[in-house]
């Protein structure tokens, strides 16, 4: 190739490269205005992503594909470079490398011609002209490349096969030997590709540059934890893409338009008008339109807004259970969009789904989502002998190891109630010292926060970071996988750093160490229903399963989605709350799933499943429902 | 138009879990502190109003300390232009004293005043209040203003015809009437329409807010009614679960000897409406409720 690079081509290609630069660059100008000093990158995570695919190749077919495409483009691209350099190689590894770039061509082909079937039979989500022009262009890549190649060899008359190319050589048998045709194909591929690289900004292909960089940012810590707008300084989430942060503008540049967030959202698959990948494509759209609108700084008038594009029966089906989050092969994370919609919808322009709205007043004015009050919050302990550091007078009740955090749900739920009482007796019986707050506990304000009012959210924990600096709290247990993940993961946030554990967590110890021995069965065939909250968002796979399997006499019976793959109940990012009336209900599609299993009894770790499922299992009418229990529940009954 | 909500802070006690007679069984956390509802009401009337026609303002006045000052603050901020204040300084505690709280004559007559000084067209007051409930004040003060009086009234517009406003109210049996009211007046407001949400802007504009003192022109009337004792109910009769069925008969029975009462565990009917309807049918024959069918045989 190097003697084909005259001087006419160097122009051609640094022309290919300043267009790319210069589409990646008017984009970067639009990130960069919100982008925040000094943040991390994560190198791990991009070298699994993008060397050996993980995440994409969850799904084998379109993974391999694309795995295909990759190292197609790759190596040859490598080779290309290394060869410019002129040195002079051995005969046996050059035709190993010959043989490589030649299979590497195959895989290309291959790979590419898998997903440009796959894309054509497909509802598209960007014009065909911005996803089919590189996948056809990289299919004029290979192929002139393997013509030329195969050109070559007909007139060079080799004879024999070749083992250091051989689909070269199923090429040659239909290349004409003529030297015009070869150089065309050359020519051909030369120009594909710089075409190619010139369009990775404008199509598709952008993927390749925005993707890495989107797993390169990957956000760190906490996975679930929302951030906190900087409501002092008056922001009141996304009104428009411009107040979308710098990471939140690369996530939907990052979107390739898989569709693995559809396939798993809840909302998606009940009926309801949202999909993540919408959300996530109108973004990117709306971020073109402010591009080509001219100067990303200008003034913000008729910037389109985001609800014109994403209707509240979209942003408001989301049940914040992150199934988005966990399956997008590159990072990206439509749910943080969406709460940033509704924050602006609540907090900007104070609306709210009616019926939403006294479950809110009553969370301002009594602290509780029941509307109930804090003086009646303790009602479930009465006459257990709980202590209470709030009230008690005695001194030798706030010398405990560890708070019972009990949130709304057990302090108030009837069902939810007698979780809080079994709780209680299994850590009784393990003697372990522990009170609750009573009456000073309020909501942790995760479904404000959820519902997008940042500011209750804000003024309920801290509330009770209050409490806990008063009684010098130092570590808690939570009943409520929600309440785990706000006073765990959010409200470090707010200043306050606590050991935080679910009592799942605890309870598992606690039979490890022979605290508690579960003696009685409780029932022949148990299954498990992983809480979104517990599970994606906090890691918290095993527990429930080893206090199942501790169970004397039962069967722990897996559901068709579990772990990573569970399917919401529901009821979660304030969807409690809300009426369902588009689409099938998500707890009935969740019960159908779990009754497949044939289990007398379905444990699960959080408090809204508990009710959600309860509620689809019976209205399932079967003829035996099975029983819906806290796996709490399930220990304080084995422990007898 | 310049509209006058009156709001009351009120101290709503909702529980009684305390131990002490001195202070009714009283405490703390019993109560919450909030503007009353039925005034709550009444501003989004006045909002309603405003967002309809140009030219609205829509002012707040309270009386006596900012004992829910959060809360009216919030009223504040869901759209009202201003917040006037009656005797900012006094040292009533309207809960656990209401003895100190003016009663509905003197309460009425200082509102007058302020609502002459500023000159409203429209006097928007709650139907009564959840601490007292009274249901004086706001006919009174149409008393003392010399205005026609609506009480309870559930909506409020403006009728571009006549200038005068029409107001619903409810005549009780489901009974509904439309009043014409001539202009200035002043309403009693019902529960019915729920406060709208605040922006946060809104609310931080209203966190800021300096409340505008109204100054007090001479002595206000002498009460004529003094409320001579005030009975708290009975502390509410104590909420005990029944006994935890996974204890063992003996805790259960002495959990019972020591005082519990048992809930009554009735059956929950689920399924279908059909399928339902035939258990509430099959529970009220087989307990002799409903003659059954055979004894038409
Ligand atoms: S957001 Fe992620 S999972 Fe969803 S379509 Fe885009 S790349 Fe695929
Ligand atoms: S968080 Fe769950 S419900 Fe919301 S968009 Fe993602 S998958 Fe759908």
């Amino acid at each position: 190739m190097k003697a084909l690079l005259t001087s006419f081509d160097l122009l051609v290609i640094a022309l290919a490269f300043l267009i790319m630069g210069l589409g990646l660059a008017r984009r970067w100008a639009l990130w960069r205005e919100n982008k925040p000093a000094g943040i991390a990158g994560n190198w791990q995570g991009l070298m699994a992503s993008v060397l050996a695919h993980r995440g994409i190749l969850d799904r084998p077919a379109v993974g391999l594909g694309h795995l295909g495409a990759f190292w197609g483009v790759v190596i040859p691209l490598l080779v290309i470079i290394v060869a410019q350099f002129g040195f002079i190689i051995p005969q046996a590894p050059a035709r190993l490398l010959s043989l490589i770039q030649d299979l590497a061509g195959a895989a290309l082909l291959i790979g590419t011609v898998y997903l440009l079937v796959r894309r054509l039979g497909r509802e598209e989500t960007e014009g065909p002209a911005r996803t089919l022009l590189p996948i056809i262009l990289l299919l004029v890549i290979v192929i002139s490349g393997y013509l030329a190649a195969g050109a070559r060899m007909s007139i060079l008359e080799t004879g024999g096969f070749p083992w250091s190319s051989p689909f070269g050589w199923l090429f040659s048998l239909i290349a004409p030997a003529s030297p015009v045709f070869m150089q065309m194909m050359i020519r051909l591929h030369f120009l594909a590709v710089l075409l190619l690289i010139a369009a990775i900004p404008y199509t598709f292909m952008r993927h390749a540059v925005a993707s890495p960089l989107n797993v390169f940012y990957r956000k760190q810590g906490p996975r679930a934890a929302l951030t906190q707008p900087a409501l002092e300084r008056g922001a009141v989430g996304a009104r428009t893409v411009k107040d979308l942060s710098w990471k939140q503008m690369l996530d939907a540049e990052a979107c390739v338009a898989c569709g693995r967030c559809d396939e798993n959202c809840p909302a998606t698959i009940s009926g309801k008008p949202l999909s993540p990948r919408k959300v996530i494509r109108t973004i990117r759209e709306q971020l073109e339109t402010v591009q080509t609108q001219g100067k990303p700084s200008g003034n913000g008038a008729a910037l389109p807004l985001l609800e014109n594009d994403v209707t509240a029966d979209e942003m408001w089906a989301c049940t914040s259970c992150m199934a988005c989050v966990e399956h997008c092969p590159v990072a990206i994370e439509p749910l943080d969009k969406i709460i940033d919609m509704r924050r602006y919808q609540v907090m900007g322009k104070a609306h709210l789904p009616s019926e939403a709205r006294p479950m809110l007043r009553d969370l301002e004015i009594y602290g509780d989502v029941q509307g109930k009050g804090a003086a009646y919050r303790a009602d479930w302990a009465m006459h257990r002998d709980i202590p209470e550091l709030g009230r008690s007078a005695n001194p030798e009740a706030a010398d405990v190891d560890v708070l019972l955090y009990v949130g709304c749900s057990g302090a108030f739920h009837p069902r939810n109630q007698e979780t809080s009482r079994a709780m209680a007796k299994i850590l009784k019986a393990a003697g372990i010292r522990f009170a609750i707050l009573g009456s000073e506990e309020c909501c942790c304000g995760d479904p404000a926060r959820r519902l997008g009012d940042e500011a209750l959210f804000r003024r309920l924990a801290r509330q009770n970071i209050i409490k806990f600096e008063q009684h010098q709290v130092k570590k808690i247990v939570t009943l409520c996988p929600h309440c785990l993940n706000t006073l765990k993961n959010e409200y470090p946030e707010l200043g306050c750093q606590l050991e935080v554990v679910h009592a799942t967590e605890m309870v598992t110890e606690l039979i490890r160490d022979k605290r508690i021995t579960l003696k009685y069965p409780v029932a022949d065939k148990i299954t498990l229903h992983d809480a979104c909250y517990l599970g994606r968002y906090n890691q918290v796979y095993q527990p429930p399963r080893d206090i199942c399997r501790a169970v004397p006499g039962a069967a722990l019976e897996e559901t068709e989605r579990n772990q990573e793959k569970g399917f919401c109940c529901g009821g979660g990012g304030g969807r409690m709350w809300l009426h369902e009336n588009i689409g099938e209900n998500i707890n009935v599609v969740r019960a159908q799933e779990i009754a497949a299993t044939e289990a007398d009894l379905i444990g699960t770790a959080c408090p809204y499943c508990l009710v959600m499922l309860d509620d689809g299992v019976k209205s399932l009418e079967m003829e035996k429902t099975p029983k819906v229990a806290d796996v709490i529940d399930i220990v304080a009954d084995a422990l007898g | 138009m310049h509209i006058i909500v009156c709001a009351k802070q009120i101290r709503h006690t909702y529980a009684r879990t305390g131990t002490s007679p001195d202070t009714h069984y009283i405490e703390d956390w019993d109560g919450v502190y909030r503007v009353n509802p039925h005034d709550e009401a009444a501003l989004e009337l006045a909002l309603r109003l405003k967002d309809k026609h140009e030219g609205v303002t829509v002012s707040l006045l309270t009386m006596g300390p900012m004992i829910a000052e959060n809360e009216l603050r919030r009223c504040l901020a869901t759209g009202a232009d201003n917040l006037y204040q009656i005797d900012g300084n006094d040292e009533h505690n309207p809960d656990l004293e209401p003895f100190d709280q003016p009663d509905p004559w003197e309460k009425s007559d200082r509102l007058a005043r302020a609502a002459k000084s500023l000159e409203a067209d429209l006097v928007l007051c709650g139907k009564e209040s959840l601490d007292k409930g009274n249901g004086q004040v706001g006919a009174l003060l149409a008393n003392r203003l010399a205005r026609p009086f609506v009480s309870a009234i559930t909506d409020l517009n403006l009728a571009e015809s006549d200038g005068q406003v029409r107001v619903q109210r409810s005549a009780g049996r489901g009974v509904r009437e439309i009043i014409a009211c001539q202009m200035p007046a002043v309403f009693s407001v019902d529960l019915g329409v729920d406060l709208r949400l605040p922006s946060l802007k809104r609310r931080q504009w209203a966190e800021e807010y300096p409340p505008r003192p109204v100054e007090r022109d001479g002595e206000s009337a002498p009460p004529r009614l003094v409320c001579k004792h005030r009975f708290q109910p009975r502390p509410r009769p104590k909420l005990i679960p029944a006994p935890d069925s996974r204890q063992h008969a003996y805790d259960r029975i002495m959990q019972l000897l020591t005082g519990s009462t048992v809930e009554k565990k009735g059956e929950m009917l689920t399924g279908t409406p059909e399928s339902q309807v035939e258990g509430i049918l099959a529970f009220l024959k087989t307990n002799g409720f409903l003659e059954s069918d055979r004894s038409d045989e």
